[in-house]
């Protein structure tokens, strides 16, 4: 009996000594706080979304909105997250100058590729060309936008109401050749008729503008 | 026979009255503005006529341009239309045809020619005629300048006045009725001529 009491000391004493020698094998430094961690990987994240030039705005915004999204109180999280901001905000207004800019550059193309302009322009050079062949040569281009160069040219002198007073009217190569002949500005541009192939089948212009 | 002659004229005005007044009454009176218009236009006429002559006398002008340009200038006139010609060296004014006045222009004996016209106005008002044209007179200056191979210069500077005719006409175009001002030269005369 006494044998027996001596073993179960001598078991507790080895026992609780086991878990004194377990306690000291963890050393306090290599303690995980997971808080820390996910700031750690925010900062970085948001340093990389700061320095980032080949992701798209759509994809920064996502990636931040998901930082954003763990209610971080960091200091240094919160000032990052408002460069980002400031960095995304700046990049769309470039995008939006840039888009606006592109929108204005093929409006100005449709505009200067609109039959009323190109005709206008023609008319301009016709009447401004330094020489014959000039002329001739804008004359020839110009035909090319009619259906024939006996195209019907209406010319409104005035009007009683809705109802126009116009000139003897001309054709068109006719007309062509008199702002070439008298170098004066031509009559502005009322009215287009078109074709079904696009081609000018008639032309109405106006002395009242 | 007196008697019958007069009742002749009698008869005859009253019928041109009549039908004047016919004439008249088929077309109300032109607002100003569209009077304005064609009181404008006719001007632009002797204008273009003007800067037509130029080119047709411009000795550095083409043949075959110039003979365009004549094909133009003849569309400005009314069949038949004359053009006086006077010379410092002669108190006579000859008279052509607008065709052959073009044509004699374009073969001058001068090695440079220019010819501008200035002071363009009505002198007689466009005025509404019983049969519904409305005629009027502009009178325009030419001043002319030849200068021939050797140097010898001619110049003088000539009136003219030029008979306008407007007349209201209508044609067919893409289907459409289309109401509008023929404005055709008549004659051209000469008043005077000063060096």
């Amino acid at each position: 009996m006494k044998n027996s009491g001596k073993f179960i000391l001598f078991a507790f004493l080895a026992i609780a000594n086991l878990g004194i020698i377990s306690c000291k094998k963890q050393p306090a430094a290599t303690v995980v706080d997971p808080q820390a961690e996910v700031i750690a990987k925010a900062k970085a994240d948001l340093r990389a979304l700061l320095n980032d030039t080949e992701k798209s705005i759509e994809q920064k915004e996502k990636e931040l909105a998901a930082i954003k999204a763990l209610n971080l109180t960091d200091p240094e999280v919160l000032s990052l997250i408002a460069q980002v901001e400031e960095k995304i905000a700046a990049q769309k207004a470039e995008a939006l100058r840039l888009e606006e800019e592109r929108k204005r550059r093929e409006a100005e193309l449709a505009r200067a590729n609109a039959p009323e302009n190109r005709l206008r322009n023609f008319f301009g050079q016709i009447s401004n060309a330094p020489s014959q062949g000039a002329a001739d040569a804008n004359i020839n281009q110009a035909l090319d936008m009619f259906t024939s160069p006996d195209a019907p040219v209406l010319i409104i002198i005035s009007k009683a109401g809705d109802q126009p007073d116009y000139d003897r009217p001309t054709t068109i190569q006719k007309y062509l050749e008199y702002l070439k002949d008298q170098k004066k500005p031509a009559d502005a541009i009322e009215n287009i008729v078109f074709d079904d192939n696009g081609k000018i089948k008639e032309l109405e212009l106006t002395k009242l503008k | 026979m007196a008697n019958i002659k007069n009742i002749c004229l009698a008869a005859f005005m009253t019928i041109f009255a009549v039908s004047g007044l016919f004439a008249q009454s088929s077309e109300p009176e032109l607002a100003p503005d569209r009077k304005a218009a064609i009181d404008s236009l006719a001007l632009e006429k002797v204008r273009d006529l003007s800067k037509y002559i130029s080119i047709i006398g411009d000795k550095e002008t083409p043949f075959s341009e110039a003979n365009r340009v004549i094909e133009r200038a003849m569309e400005l006139f009314s069949e038949g239309s004359q053009m006086g010609v006077s010379s410092l060296a002669s108190n006579e004014v000859k008279y052509y045809g607008v065709r052959t006045y073009f044509r004699r222009l374009m073969a001058l004996n001068y090695d440079k020619v220019k010819i501008d016209w200035f002071n363009i106005q009505y002198i007689s008002d466009l005025e509404r005629q019983p049969d519904g044209r409305y005629v009027g007179v502009i009178t325009i200056y030419q001043r002319f300048q030849g200068i021939t191979e050797d140097g010898m210069k001619y110049q003088d500077t000539t009136k003219k006045d030029i008979t306008v005719y407007v007349e209201r006409k209508q044609t067919q175009i893409g289907g459409r009725l289309i109401g509008f001002w023929d404005v055709l030269l008549g004659d051209i005369r000469v008043s005077e001529t000063t060096q």
